[in-house]
């Protein structure tokens, strides 16, 4: 093992600037953001009273603030994490070919796996290192935020000291327990990495499952669940919490279904291997959506906010301006964690199909071409997502609330719409460059 | 684009009839997992076939004075040195020579995919160097087709879809390119497979899927880059004669790289290279391509 560890630096050859630093950015990202959210959430916890004595003003408030603080660190951090297993994956993916290599020069299945945790350990740790840096720099910008409240120190959004070195290695296990999760799926031969060809068939359970959700929710609150009191409001919040995070569960057996049937009647070259791709994965396709999806949902939610009108106190116009500010930060960090989902998961496909890019050109295909299939193949999962975070946004809102009165609320939810559109181009033109490069290289 | 003697209509699969006197029936293959070519019972009349009589003596394509240079001055690597080649049409040729003694790079600047350093490749009159990249990618895709070593087809996509790629690129309705590529793909043998991933087929398997794909647009080029290079000795032998005679039928001349001599002698006419040049150059006057032989114009 000694052995193979010393030559695991040479066989591991680094593939260039870009192909390297992928999945270290999504490892910074989903750190940096973890212990932000986690921090934020933190604040508000510790200035939420115990309880016990008669409450006004900001205390009054301050444990409905932490309960929307928790909702929102439910929606972002299971996303965060989601990041750094895919750069996991993607790490890896990266390495099959050296992964062979090293079990041809003798190195057993089992060693060449460790080292391929190791690496992608390593690669976590840079990542978790760099996320913390990230953190420690944006944080006093958010202590300047205003919540309504007293205002934040930047001693107050930090974590405690010892929970930083602990977030670190958790990230790292997370990162090296998807590397080896992903490894158990492949054969490590001398010839190649050699994957299951099976055909992926997703379980009409999935909807199953959201569908009961959604229909238990409108039975509870048309049952005036919320006049239960406290209890009943953390049912609601339950309720809508697994119906936001089942979006995760039904929108890959969505993006399947509609990913098939458009692959069979596709007209053009770009839609049918666009959807071809989803259909042959997706799970990938939803993920590299994911975080637009819970940015529409909370878009969709500050229209809730739009909606309920003047301050009648003074604790009133508290909670207002919080759970603006609250919602538009949580929007824009769901927008960094969608962004940067979208571009190295899209970066990285690129990299990973040059030779297919190259043979397609040759056979004839333009770049303009390649280039559509790629915006097919991400369009299909963001027009879907668009659909059920609407959806779903104003089922909440109209089952809570009732409808929408003010017009500005549609226009507000559009230009986040609009904005999650723009987001994902962007994304998807950071490897434009990449699919020239490569469909034109010579050979 | 397309010149050879075929038949213009849509759809052009592999059967529709346009000669009443072309002498011999195409080969059909076995719809087994074997990649061993089997002769029909009852062969159609042969479909859209450009016959070795209908080699024509003005070359598909021809280079001249081809220079090909990697690298900066004083240390450049010379891939091509003055190449004259020219290609009849429905013609056979095979490439051959050492790693590096620039077969590749010939193929490359042939069919447009590389601009050489110096030199003019005609095709139907057309200075193919001198055409944007853009214009080169229009013309491979509409006149040449591509038969590469690990056949390089799309894995998320189906037998048929892999096929009906190129053709829906060059404006074709999907209709018609699926009717044209299930066409094909029982030709060469692969009826009942035409849903099937790549992952779902054998080396050999896969190559007629290529293969297929490559003459689905009725190219009047097919190129071919050790196209057998994957696969055993049998497969490899069964899937170059399912290529050459597709292409004979198709009336399509095929230009092939390999390393192997025996290989290479399936094609009509070999070109052996060494440094960049054309070495030496032999033709195969066999039965079967007498007339070839007779017609073509070996213009080197």
């Amino acid at each position: 093992m000694n052995a193979l560890l010393a030559t695991a630096p040479l066989l591991l050859r680094r593939r260039g600037a870009l192909a390297d630093i992928l999945p270290v950015i999504a490892f910074t990202a989903a750190t940096a953001i973890t212990a932000t959210v986690v921090g934020g959430a933190a604040a508000f916890a510790a200035r939420t009273p115990s309880g016990g004595t008669p409450m006004t003003g900001e205390a009054s408030i301050m444990r409905f603030l932490l309960i929307f603080a928790v909702f929102a660190s439910a929606l972002l951090v299971p996303s965060a994490v989601g990041l750094g297993g895919s750069a996991a994956r993607l790490s890896l993916a990266r390495r099959e070919q050296d992964l062979a290599t090293m079990r041809l020069v003798g190195g057993t299945g089992g060693q060449v796996g460790s080292v391929a945790v190791l690496d992608v350990a390593a690669q976590s740790l840079l990542g978790a290192v760099l996320g913390l840096g990230a953190h420690l720099a944006v944080t006093p910008a958010l202590a300047r935020l205003d919540f309504g409240i007293t205002p934040f120190t930047v001693a107050e959004l930090l974590l405690p000291w010892w929970v930083y070195p602990l977030l670190v290695v958790a990230l790292v296990l997370i990162a090296a327990g998807s590397a080896a999760v992903s490894l158990a799926g492949v054969v490590l031969s001398p010839l190649g990495v050699a994957r299951g060809s099976r055909v992926v068939r997703l379980s009409v359970v999935r909807l199953v499952i959201w569908a009961v959700l959604i229909v238990g929710f409108m039975i509870f609150m048309n049952m005036g669940g919320v006049l239960l009191g406290s209890v009943g409001v953390a049912i609601m919040i339950l309720f809508i919490g697994a119906i936001v995070a089942g979006i995760n569960v039904v929108g890959p057996f969505i993006v399947w279904v509609t990913a098939l049937v458009l692959a069979k009647i596709a007209p053009t070259p770009s839609l049918l291997v666009g959807a071809r791709r989803l259909a042959g994965d997706p799970r990938a396709g939803w993920r590299a959506v994911a975080g637009i999806t819970f940015a529409l949902v909370i878009a969709g939610f500050l229209t809730i906010i739009a909606t309920l009108g003047e301050a009648s106190s003074p604790e009133d116009a508290m909670m207002f301006t919080a759970m603006t500010t609250g919602g538009l930060l949580t929007l824009g960090i769901a927008a960094v964690l969608a962004a940067v989902s979208t571009g190295v998961v899209q970066t990285a496909r690129v990299i990973d199909q040059a030779p297919r890019l190259r043979a397609q050109h040759i056979a004839g295909a333009e770049v303009g071409q390649l280039h559509r299939a790629r915006l097919a193949e991400i369009a299909v999962p963001v027009g879907l997502s668009s659909i059920i975070a609407t959806g779903t946004a104003l089922l909440v809102l109209t089952t809570v609330f009732g409808a929408p009165s003010d017009p500005m609320a549609a226009v507000q939810y559009l230009a986040s719409v609009l904005g999650a559109y723009a987001l994902v181009i962007l994304a998807v033109l950071v490897g434009s460059p990449l699919v020239k490069r490569y469909a034109m290289r010579a050979a | 684009m397309n010149t050879a003697p075929l038949a213009s209509s849509a759809p052009t699969g592999p059967s529709a009839p346009t000669t009443s006197s072309a002498p011999s029936a195409p080969t059909t293959y076995s719809a087994t997992t074997s990649d061993v070519p089997v002769q029909p019972a009852a062969a159609p009349a042969p479909v859209g076939a450009a016959q070795p009589s209908a080699l024509h003596p003005a070359p598909v394509l021809s280079g001249r004075r081809l220079v090909m240079t990697y690298g900066p001055q004083g240390t450049a690597t010379h891939a091509l040195d003055g190449v004259d080649l020219d290609i009849a049409r429905a013609d056979s040729l095979a490439v051959m020579g050492p790693s590096g003694c620039g077969k590749t790079t010939l193929l490359h600047v042939l069919a447009g995919i590389l601009r050489p350093t110096a030199g003019t490749v005609l095709h139907d009159g057309t200075d193919l160097a001198a055409l944007p990249d853009r214009t080169r990618t229009r013309l491979r895709r509409s006149d040449f087709g591509f038969v590469f070593q690990d056949g390089q087809l799309l894995p998320e996509l189906t037998a048929v879809e892999n096929v009906i790629l190129p053709r829906m690129l060059g404006g074709v309705s999907r209709r018609t390119a699926t009717a044209e590529a299930r066409s094909w793909l029982d030709r060469l043998g692969l009826q009942g497979m035409h849903e099937r991933r790549p992952t779902q087929l054998s080396g050999g398997q896969a190559q007629r899927v290529s293969i297929a794909r490559a003459l689905a647009g009725r190219p009047s080029v097919v190129f071919a880059d050790e196209p057998t290079g994957a696969l055993d000795q049998t497969t490899g032998q069964s899937v170059l004669e399912i290529l050459v005679e597709s292409c004979r039928d198709s009336g399509a001349s095929l230009v092939m790289v390999t390393h192997d001599t025996k290989v290479a002698a399936i094609c009509r006419r070999t070109v052996a290279m060494r440094d960049g040049r054309i070495a030496q150059e032999f033709v195969r006057p066999d039965a079967q391509n007498a007339q070839a032989t007779q017609d073509a114009a070996v213009t080197r």
